[in-house]
């Protein structure tokens, strides 16, 4: 099991560092000038520039210049935004938490819904609409992410008038912290759902095949021989092998779903980290842009990891045996 | 028999789909896949015969709701919407069938490479295609539009990046699948060419799962399109469906129609290649029936 | 063809069993008119090839479908004296709990549940029977486990190892009737020979009767005192293992008997 996970840690860490190296060369291979890029759309005077190309070590060699790159990463130090005229790291932390607020909420609803019901899909005796539900499930996934949000929008707000169409809270709100919280509830909803039901629809499709090929297992039948009831022997034996593969695979997931908060955000305007990317590529904000898509890139790999380490933790048939046989 | 025809009858056995096409054809999910690809191939041809107003044109009156002059209404700057559509789907579907293209051609050669020579170059090239299938591809197409600009061919080579390790994946699972056949083994002992034995003997009994993928990345790359432009990437003065959804937007509560038929299409088109996708898989696979098990049994 | 009954009663009576299943558009008929007997501390052999139908019978026999197909049954079946199709959902179910039949599956992996550990899987067969009087240290003696088995999972243990906990699940109950199909193999030959000898052990400890399905007609001569033979969905000869052996009649057995390696040893007296 140790060795697992050593072994899984030693297979991720690379990839974080080959991320780092993606991200540093991408932007070095531009042939627009290294120090515009860096800046943005602002005019630099010639002294500026040559601090800036003193501090990022332009002057030197390609490889010290990653080795630069890379060491302040490394220490949290992703530049600095002339528009918002504050760290670059402190801006993603502090727009992170709206973001993971909604993809996370989204997420754990989505994966719930979608198993149980893929679960009924599997195991129901109404043929037709099991399949039916099937195929819905289908055109629910396939809907892109960010018209599934215009449709909520549209549906909640502009028909129905539910909901507010965007944002997070109201322009003029509380004082307290949880004040705001509570007014941003409603901002909330349309968020979530389109989480919910993109991966709902993705976790209930995954868990209506698990539950079909856990279903027909031989030891089902042993169960079944028990005389227990189908209610029991779905509880204990079917969910039991059916969750873990889907789960797991939520947990892949997410590091797709961070990367669809830029849309998600945009049609809400959300105020995450998604939607910060946007703006600042729109405002030529570089040094933003480089420092999320480092933070995201890092994050979502290390992510991996660590699913792929629960998944071995969870599953009973990787743990090491005490002295089995064979 | 020489050599050279034992080999080609190999590749001709391959081919010879034994009933897959039939079977395909009969599935009601292959057909509306493949409709609803040919129809938006033929749209994209003829957008300018077909269309109403042309897509650049903006001398109608703004922001009208669908009537029988616009049958999809028009938008903020004048264009008939449905015309917008329809020049737009030529951009939207192309661009995207080209990202395939370039995916697909990248894939299968580190794919290929690597499940053939195995050893360093399979752990290098395999952990290179991991990396890249890990990165959210959403993100770091963003990111290189953000240095790179963003014009069409920059969409098309960033949609090209994020799908191309998926193609990497199953040419990889199929080589190193027909790598220890023995007719491969025969090819090679009788002296033919990693080149050679690659493109005549592995990869014709390799087209099924490969074409399954290739159908969903089609419809992938449609979506990363349409995303890209919905963000306000790619040409904005050229009429596309994502271009619609950015400048619908803004106008959600107010002129709808601009959002929902591109959206609409849009589902449309990914359902189909998802359905082209499995009707593939179906009819090249054996059949399986599964029905429940709860039934209890009566006499 | 048939054999003469001894006096002992029937665990098992099957008369005239016939089982079509459908598979898409197609039906076929898997068991053709089968009549099989078992009485209580006989040990009888069903032999037949892969695809007899020998398997389906069981499953049949046990109310249990396939789970991927549809089946349809005609004749009489009684259990213990119990006629199993009369039986309602919620009476399956009871009789099911009684635990009068213990049934052995061939794979012992897929047979076991793979993320409960195994003395969980003994327990729950204890706790829903309602005939049993064993503990789950009493049963895993009972059928040569250390008690210490209970906390491992099924992939920790040997194949050997996996059979006797599927044997001691079938056991909770106090069979009258235990069905092994193809129970030994998937093992290696000394195990295969312990775990007969365990099934003969605890048939005769609970005056059972033992049904052995199998196509490994060298195992079924060994053990059983009365043999049915198997093919296409019939039986096509039934008798004394000896007999059977020595005179065989129909062409199916000859070639059985034919393609059978080593013969000339003892038949089981069972």
């Amino acid at each position: 099991m140790i060795a697992f996970i050593v072994k899984r840690l030693l297979h991720g860490i690379p990839m974080i560092f080959g991320v780092v190296v993606i991200v540093f060369l991408l932007l070095r291979l531009t042939p627009n000038d290294p120090i515009q890029t860096i800046v943005g759309p602002y005019p630099v005077s010639e002294s500026v520039r040559q601090s800036l190309e003193a501090e990022y070590g332009l002057d030197g060699s390609l490889l010290t210049q990653f080795i630069r790159f890379i060491t302040q990463a490394a220490q949290g130090n992703l530049g600095y935004s002339p528009a918002y005229q504050t760290d670059v790291t402190s801006l993603i932390l502090s727009r992170l938490p709206a973001t993971l607020q909604i993809i996370s909420i989204g997420f754990i609803l989505g994966t719930t819904v979608g198993i149980l019901v893929g679960a009924f899909m599997a195991l129901s005796r109404r043929r037709t609409l099991a399949s039916g539900m099937n195929l819905g499930f289908l055109v629910v996934y396939s809907i892109p992410l960010f018209w599934v949000g215009q449709l909520l929008v549209l549906i909640f707000s502009v028909v129905l008038g539910w909901l507010p169409t965007q944002g997070s809270g109201p322009i003029v709100g509380s004082d307290t912290a949880a004040g705001r919280f509570v007014e941003s509830l409603p901002y909330m909803v349309l968020p979530i759902m389109v989480y919910a039901l993109h991966e709902g629809a993705r976790a209930g499709r995954m868990s209506r095949a698990t539950v079909l090929e856990v279903a027909t297992q031989p030891y089902i039948a042993t169960a079944q021989m028990k005389g227990l009831g189908a209610s029991t022997i779905v509880r204990r034996h079917v969910m039991r092998n059916a969750i873990l593969p889907v789960v797991t695979s939520a947990g892949y997931n997410l590091g797709i779903a961070i990367a669809g908060s830029v849309l998600v955000e945009t049609v809400f305007a959300w105020p995450g980290v998604g939607l910060l990317l946007i703006q600042s590529i729109n405002s030529g904000d570089n040094q933003v842009v480089t420092g999320i898509t480092l933070f995201i890139g890092c994050s979502v790999v290390a992510l991996n990891m660590i699913v792929d380490i629960l998944y071995a933790i969870l599953d009973p048939r990787t743990r090491i045996s005490r002295g089995g046989a064979r | 028999m020489s050599a050279g025809s034992v080999i080609g009858s190999n590749v001709r056995l391959a081919l010879s789909n034994n009933g897959s096409v039939a079977r395909f054809l009969r599935s009601k999910q292959g057909l509306f896949g493949v409709g609803t690809l040919l129809v938006l191939v033929l749209v994209s041809l003829a957008a300018p015969w077909i269309s109403p107003f042309s897509g650049y044109d903006t001398s109608s009156p703004e922001l009208l709701p669908p009537s029988s002059e616009h049958l999809m209404g028009t938008d903020d700057i004048g264009r008939d919407v449905l015309s917008v559509m329809l020049y737009g789907t030529g951009r939207t579907v192309f661009a995207g069938l080209i990202s395939v293209l370039i995916a697909f051609c990248i894939g299968c050669t580190v794919g290929a490479l690597a499940g053939y020579f195995g050893g360093w170059v399979e752990a290098v090239l395999m952990r290179v295609t991991e990396l890249f299938q890990t990165l959210p591809a959403l993100v770091l197409a963003l990111f290189i539009v953000a240095i790179y600009g963003s014009n069409t061919v920059v969409l098309i080579l960033v949609i090209s990046l994020a799908i191309w390790p998926l193609e990497a994946r199953i040419v990889y699972g199929q080589v190193l699948l027909y790598r220890s056949r023995p007719f491969v083994d025969a090819a090679i002992t009788t002296g033919y060419r990693p080149f050679t034995v690659i493109v005549r003997e592995i990869l014709p009994n390799a087209m099924p799962p490969v074409m399954v993928q290739l159908s969903l990345d089609g419809g992938l790359a449609l979506l990363y399109q349409v995303a890209l432009n919905f963000l306000g990437f790619g040409s904005a003065k050229d009429p596309s469906w994502g271009q619609l959804m950015n400048v619908g937007q803004s106008y959600l509560s107010t002129a709808w129609w601009i959002s929902i038929f591109p959206g609409v299409a849009t589902s449309i088109a990914i359902v189909g290649f998802s359905l082209i996708g499995d009707a593939i898989n179906r009819a090249t696979s054996p059949y399986d029936h599964k029905p429940n098990i709860f039934r209890k049994q009566r006499r | 063809m048939s054999p003469d009954t001894t006096e002992h009663e029937y665990v098992l009576k099957v008369r005239d069993l016939t089982v079509d299943i459908r598979l898409g558009s197609s039906e076929s008929r898997v068991v053709d008119g089968v009549s099989i007997e078992v009485h209580a501390g006989e040990t009888v052999g069903l032999v037949g090839e892969s695809g007899s139908g020998k398997s389906m019978f069981a499953r049949t026999v046990v109310r249990l479908p396939p789970p991927n197909l549809e089946m349809r049954t005609n004749g009489a079946i009684e259990v213990a004296g119990y006629d199993i199709y009369e039986l309602g959902v919620a009476e399956l179910m009871k009789s099911r709990r009684a635990g009068t039949v213990g049934l052995i599956f061939q794979d012992p992996v897929a047979s076991l549940n793979p993320t409960m550990r195994v003395g969980e899987q003994v327990r729950e067969a204890l706790q829903s029977s309602t005939a049993a009087q064993f503990t789950v240290e009493g049963l895993l003696e009972r059928v040569g486990l250390h008690p210490a088995v209970s906390r491992r999972y099924p992939h920790e243990l040997s194949g050997g190892q996996r059979q006797r906990i599927v044997i001691a699940i079938a056991l909770a109950g106090n069979p009258r009737l235990l069905i092994a199909d193809e129970a030994t193999t998937a093992l290696d030959p000394q195990v295969q020979r312990a775990i007969v000898d365990l099934l003969e052990d605890l048939k005769n400890d609970n005056n059972a009767g033992l049904l052995m399905i199998s196509h490994d007609l060298e195992m079924i001569a060994q053990t059983c005192s009365r043999i049915y033979v198997m093919h296409n969905g019939q039986i096509v000869e039934t008798n004394r293992a000896k007999e059977l052996f020595e005179s065989p009649e129909h062409w199916y057995t000859k070639k059985l008997i034919g393609a059978s390696q080593r013969l000339a040893f003892g038949v089981g007296e069972g």
